[in-house]
């Protein structure tokens, strides 16, 4: 089954630079990636509070 | 009567339950239904039989106007007559006169019971009743986990009202599903990373593939500890399109809904 995908999530997936840089920036909490000159904020669902830079912590699981 | 005609006449009697059942399972999801055990798959087949072949013999009774003879059904499934062979023999031929008309009410039947399941599923899920009362929730939980629908299950039954369940899922929607799953190859456990694309089920409904896209991996013991101050290693990129992982060798997953607000 389908997993669930916004128009710009499969945008950026489609750029593979950019969707690593969306994988390691979710991985490591930070607040956003940049994707064809703007910038794209990645907050977790339900998580109140901005990631903000946090690659100091592991951040893995 | 012998007793491959008395095994066809329930097949055929119970079959409109079965499908119905079935499509109300279904719906318009793509993995299989899961079964119960075989005794709990009869009994709920049979009773939701009994249900719509009432419903349907009263439905033509009323609506076409023919007469469902009771009598000549009870001789056919039990294959026994009390009043001797003259009356089987009427019995036999109330049934043989009208094929066309037993043809078209079993085909009828089936057919509108197969679609009122796919109606039912359709109609519990727009409601959202699935989501509100736990009775309605179907046999299906990798789909709630991954589409972000769980979310409300953490609510109590009595705050998931239509609304407040609308406002959850919209008020923050999906964008993506990150996984992170633990894996052991040989004795080494990796950790993979990667953005859900699909998952797929095998043939009993279990769980089976999850195809990842953007896949990345590190091995466990490559995490550094919060005390050591170490900056965790980049990952390993891994090439291609999509990353197929077996769910059965995934020891841990975690699973993360994120947004990506404009």
């Amino acid at each position: 089954m389908k997993a669930p995908k916004s128009k710009l999530a499969k945008k950026i997936l489609k750029d593979d630079t950019a969707a690593r840089d969306l994988v390691e920036a979710i991985r490591k909490n930070q607040e956003g990636i940049r994707f064809q000159g703007r910038k794209i904020s990645i907050r977790k669902v339900g998580k109140s509070g901005s990631g903000g830079d946090d690659s100091s912590s592991d951040g893995d699981i | 009567m012998n007793i491959a005609f008395t095994t066809l006449v329930i097949f055929l009697l119970v079959l409109p339950g079965v499908l119905f059942r079935y499509a109300y399972r279904k719906g318009f999801w793509r993995s299989p239904v899961q079964l119960g055990t075989l005794p709990e798959e009869i009994s709920s087949g049979i009773l939701f039989a009994l249900i719509i072949q009432l419903m349907s013999m009263a439905a033509v009774r009323y609506v076409v106007g023919w007469e469902i003879r009771f009598d000549a059904l009870l001789v056919m499934l039990t294959g026994w007559a009390p009043v001797g062979e003259a009356q089987t023999a009427e019995y036999i031929a109330s049934v043989s006169e009208f094929p066309f008309r037993i043809l078209s009410y079993l085909v009828l039947v089936n057919l509108v019971f197969y679609f009122a399941g796919y109606g039912c599923h359709k109609l519990i899920r727009s409601l959202k009743l699935d989501l509100r009362f736990d009775s309605f929730r179907f046999n299906n939980e990798w789909y709630y986990l991954f589409s972000g629908e769980a979310r409300v299950f953490e609510y109590a039954a009595s705050e998931r009202s239509f609304r407040a369940v609308k406002e959850i899922l919209e008020e923050e929607p999906v964008d993506l599903v990150y996984l992170t799953c633990q894996v052991e190859a040989g004795n080494t456990p990796w950790l993979y990373y990667g953005i859900l694309s699909d998952y797929l089920f095998d043939k009993k409904g279990n769980l089976d593939l999850l195809i990842l896209q953007a896949a990345q991996r590190k091995k466990f013991s490559e995490i550094p500890h919060q005390e050591d101050g170490a900056e965790s290693p980049r990952l390993q990129n891994i090439g291609g399109h999509y990353f197929l992982l077996r769910y059965a060798e995934v020891h841990n997953l975690n699973i993360e809904y994120i947004a990506l607000p404009v």
